[in-house]
């Protein structure tokens, strides 16, 4: 895994997507591989640093029985608007294909109104992770923080 | 007797928990984690408002990976002819896919599958 001064900085790698058929705005964006608890398979969500918060897409929120849960309800601006919903906390694990990977259990973003796809935001999630990129090689680097 | 009592509640500051939930209904999301972190236990440990807002959990996770570059082709080259659909990968061989991801769910639950399969909404 990747090295900083001499100590581990990550303890996973995957291979990630970059060309989403599903959003259609030009511009190659990160799509890396997830688990959710309770969900079988491997799904697809957007690691964003510019995404204050992390989003569950309303299917895969309704499959897991996280809608309408009796949670703290909050507003969310997004690029589709302001939206009404609810912040619950769920685990994710980032799938590595290469060492070890990492179940994060953090603050999510629910509203039946979201019509995007899963991301995963800054606050509350990527900022506690160490987190790198070879882009050219379509590879994702994390790990937990020291 | 009830005047008095509610006359001294309505003096009373909001406790910290209110002011936090006020905060989210806002959409104040990071004042709110902000005010949490200072609230100390002014906000009961097992308080729900805490369970949300409090940092993320981290723990290394025993499940192993695997190259999904075959279902990243079929998703760079196929993808268009399945619009509005949820698939279900393996490789290059899609497995499933349906309107809803409830049926498809159902329809996987039916099969042996070798390996998971990559689950994906096709809009």
């Amino acid at each position: 895994m990747l090295i900083l001064d001499g100590e581990p900085f990550t303890s996973g790698r995957s291979r990630f997507f970059d060309q989403h058929p599903r959003f259609p705005e030009p511009g190659a964006k990160v799509f890396a591989q997830v688990k959710f608890a309770g969900l079988g398979g491997t799904w697809i969500a957007q690691v964003d640093t510019g995404a204050a918060y992390s989003i569950l897409e309303v299917d895969v929120a309704t499959a897991l029985g996280l809608l309408g849960l009796k949670e703290p309800r909050t507003r969310l601006s997004t690029r589709l608007g302001t939206l009404t919903g609810q912040l619950i906390r769920h685990p994710v694990t980032l799938v590595a294909d290469v060492g070890e990977s990492l179940e994060v259990e953090a603050p999510f973003f629910v509203s039946p109104e979201w019509r995007g796809g899963t991301f995963l935001g800054y606050t509350g999630l990527l900022d506690r992770l160490r987190i790198a990129l070879d882009s050219p090689a379509n590879l994702f680097y994390f790990g937990p923080e020291a | 007797m009830s005047a008095p009592a509610r006359l001294r509640h309505s003096a009373d500051p909001p406790d910290a928990e209110q002011q936090i939930r006020s905060l989210l209904e806002e959409g104040q999301i990071w004042e709110a984690q902000e005010l949490l972190k200072s609230a100390g236990d002014r906000v009961p440990a097992g308080s729900k408002i805490r369970e949300v807002l409090s940092p993320a959990r981290v723990r290394k996770s025993p499940v192993k990976g695997v190259d999904r570059s075959a279902e990243f082709h079929w998703l760079k080259t196929k993808a268009a002819e399945y619009p509005g659909k949820w698939v279900a990968l393996v490789g290059e061989d899609l497995v499933a896919s349906s309107d809803t991801l409830k049926e498809l769910l159902a329809r996987l639950s039916e099969l042996r599958l070798e390996r998971e399969p990559l689950v994906h909404h096709l809009i």
